[in-house]
């Protein structure tokens, strides 16, 4: 029974997309399995790293939007404490304001990460 | 803005970074060369084996052969034009993480868009280099 659950470990590690619904940074590496089914990222050249660095912003750019929720959840709850205080108004909708700004920058770069990152892999 | 400090632990830190990302490639590399699309620089009888794939062709695009520190440098030169496009967009998607922290804090607002446009104006700087590189090398260098 354990060996079979190990397997299964093995299997898991093999997904790209596994962690918290982040990409893993061998995302846009090839892989193989060796003798004992564990996932092997294969790298086979310099420029390799560039496709790691490919990985790790999009790794940040997960990370980029989930800040961006998290300080307009906060944003909005400075909004309901603020009982229309003028001053603490302001400070909540500007905060509204620069976190849907930085996720929109964000999100724009997204759009050309995925064009970049699948460009160099299309060419060996 | 930041202290000379930080600045310094943050140089130190990547330095760091980037010496065990090429060691850890050198070394799976090394481990798998079986595996390897050309691990030599340079042709003939000067050539040089190296132990992972620099990306050496032994040639340059006129279809002349070149010496193995010529070949390296046009390797290297590669490796760095493939990684300028993500280098600017991780760059830019980090301006965007500032600006999301910012809270309308004018100071963080500048900060950000400090890295976003200089982010930009080093795509405009690369476009005008490789455009010049590409007219002066004969062959072009891809």
């Amino acid at each position: 029974m354990f060996p079979t659950m190990l397997s299964h470990f093995a299997e898991a590690t093999c997904n790209k997309e596994s962690f918290f619904a982040f990409p893993t940074w061998y995302k846009y590496l090839p892989t193989s399995t060796d003798a004992r089914s564990n996932c092997v990222p294969v790298i086979k050249g310099i420029t390799d790293i560039w496709l790691i660095v490919a990985a790790i912003v999009d790794i940040l750019l997960r990370v980029a939007a989930l800040v961006a929720v998290f300080f307009i959840v906060y944003a909005g709850v400075q909004f309901i404490m603020a009982q229309g205080e003028p001053d603490k108004t302001a400070k909540a909708r500007s905060t509204i304001l620069d976190a849907v700004v930085g996720l929109v920058i964000a999100v724009m770069a997204a759009a050309l990460v995925s064009f970049v990152a699948g460009r160099f892999v299309a060419v060996p | 803005m930041y202290s000379q400090k930080y600045k310094l632990k943050f140089l130190i830190v990547t330095t760091l970074a980037f010496v065990g990302l090429l060691t850890a490639v050198a070394l799976v590399s090394h481990s798998s060369q079986s595996a390897l699309a050309s691990t030599q620089c340079g042709k003939g009888a000067t050539v040089v084996h190296t132990s992972i794939d620099l990306g050496c062709r032994g040639e340059d695009n006129a279809g002349s052969d070149v010496n193995p520190i010529l070949d390296m440098l046009y390797a290297f030169t590669r490796f760095l034009t493939a990684g300028v496009g993500i280098v600017i967009v991780g760059s830019v998607v980090v301006g965007g993480l500032q600006y999301t922290t910012a809270q309308g804090e004018p100071q963080k607002q500048a900060a950000a868009r400090g890295r976003v446009i200089s982010a930009l104006g080093a795509l405009v700087l690369f476009l005008f280099t490789f455009a010049l590189l590409q007219w002066l090398i004969p062959g072009g260098l891809f």
